[in-house]
C-alpha cells in the first residue's frame, strides 16, 4: 500500500477544506477514472473515434449487472467506470487501434520499468545509508 | 517511456488503473492523442465546467421571457447562445414545470446527460436503482430526495438518450422578481435541472 492511501481520509478531509472544491464537486473518484473518460472524450474530438461506435458499446456494458442497486456511492463509480474502460477497449478493438495483444504487453512493460525504478532507487537508498 | 502523471496509485499493486494507463499509453504511442489533451480535459470538466452553466441558463429564463420561449422552442440554439456549447449538448429539450407538470430526467440505459449545462452526472444519476425506480415510482424516488410534489400536480418522467438530452427549467420562486440574474442563478440547483428539486 502507498503511504498515501494509508492517509487517504485526512487527504478527503483537507481537500474538502480547499476554496472552491467540496465532496459534491468531486467528479472522479479515482485518477484511473478521469483519465479513461478522457481518453475516449478525447478520441470523439479529434475524430478518431464516432460516439456512437462508443456508446452501443458502452450500452451493452450497462445492460448487464453492473450498478445494481443498494450499493455505495463509490461502489457504483467504480463499477460504471470499469464499464467504461471495457467498451473503451472493446471499441479501440473494433475499430482497430488496440491489437489483442498491445495490452498485456504495454501492462508488463509497464510493470517492468516501475520495478526498474524501485531496484534502483532501493540499491541508491542502500549505498547512501 | 511512461509519463509522468499519476502519482497516487502503484502499478506493481492495482489492476484497473495499471490498465487503465497502458490504455492510454498505447494511444499515444499510436499518436492518437497526447496526455496534455486529457489533462485539459479532466481539468475542464472537474473545474471550467458544471451544473452553474444550466443555473445561467435559468436565470436567463426567468428574467427574459423571450429568451424562455426560444429555450423551450429549441434549447440546444438557445444554451448555445450563452456559449455553453459541445460534447453531449448537441440535442437539449428544455421541459418546464408549472403548477400542472413536473418534469424530472432519467436516462434508463446508461447515463446521458446534458454536459454542457451541467457537467457531468452524479453518482446516483448513474446508479441502478435511480435508473429503474424513477420511471416505475417517481413520486416515492422524488420524496426520497426530499421532493413532495402536490397531488394534483402530474409528474413526468422523460427518459434522455443518445439523441436527445432533457434539461429541466424549474419554476421560479415567489418573491424573487428583484433579484438579478446572477442572484437567480446562486439559487438554481443541479436536482433542480433533473427535476429531483423544486429548484
Amino acid at each position: 500500500m502507498n503511504p498515501i492511501d494509508q492517509h487517504s481520509e485526512e487527504i478527503d478531509l483537507a481537500l474538502r477544506t480547499l476554496p472552491g472544491t467540496s465532496a459534491q464537486a468531486r467528479i472522479f473518484d479515482a485518477p484511473w477514472q478521469a483519465r479513461v473518460f478522457a481518453l475516449i472524450v478525447a478520441l470523439v474530438k479529434r475524430g478518431h473515434l464516432p460516439w456512437k461506435t462508443f456508446h452501443a458499446k458502452f450500452l451493452e456494458e450497462m445492460s448487464g449487472d453492473a450498478l445494481a442497486g443498494g450499493q455505495s456511492s463509490s461502489l457504483v463509480e467504480r463499477q460504471y467506470f470499469e464499464c467504461w474502460l471495457a467498451a473503451a477497449e472493446a471499441t479501440l478493438k473494433d475499430v482497430g487501434y488496440l491489437d489483442h495483444h498491445d495490452l498485456g504487453y504495454m501492462i508488463a512493460e509497464l510493470r517492468l520499468s516501475t520495478q526498474r525504478i524501485r531496484d534502483m532507487q532501493t540499491k541508491n537508498g542502500l549505498a547512501n545509508g | 517511456m511512461p509519463h509522468d502523471h499519476d502519482h497516487d496509485h502503484d502499478p506493481l499493486e492495482q489492476g484497473i488503473a495499471l490498465r487503465v494507463r497502458a490504455l492510454e499509453e498505447l494511444m499515444i504511442a499510436k499518436g492518437l492523442v497526447d496526455p496534455e489533451a486529457l489533462d485539459a480535459i479532466v481539468e475542464y470538466y472537474e473545474r471550467e465546467t458544471g451544473p452553474r452553466n444550466g443555473a445561467a441558463v435559468v436565470a436567463k429564463a426567468w428574467s427574459d421571457t423571450h429568451f424562455r420561449t426560444w429555450l423551450l422552442k429549441d434549447g440546444t440554439a438557445a444554451i448555445n447562445s450563452m456559449g455553453f456549447s459541445g460534447f453531449q449538448g448537441e440535442h437539449i429539450h428544455v421541459v418546464e414545470n408549472t403548477d400542472e407538470v413536473h418534469n424530472v430526467v432519467v436516462c434508463t440505459l446508461c447515463s446521458c446527460y446534458p454536459w454542457p449545462v451541467l457537467g457531468l452526472p452524479p453518482t446516483w444519476y448513474k446508479s441502478a436503482a435511480y435508473r429503474s425506480r424513477v420511471i416505475r415510482e417517481p413520486r416515492a424516488v422524488l420524496t426520497e430526495f426530499g421532493l413532495d410534489v402536490p397531488a394534483q400536480t402530474h409528474v413526468q418522467v422523460w427518459d434522455s438518450t443518445a439523441e436527445i438530452r432533457y434539461f429541466v427549467l424549474p419554476r421560479r420562486p415567489e418573491g424573487t422578481h428583484d433579484l438579478s440574474c446572477d442572484e437567480l442563478a446562486a439559487l438554481v440547483t443541479r436536482n433542480g435541472m433533473i427535476g429531483t428539486a423544486a429548484v
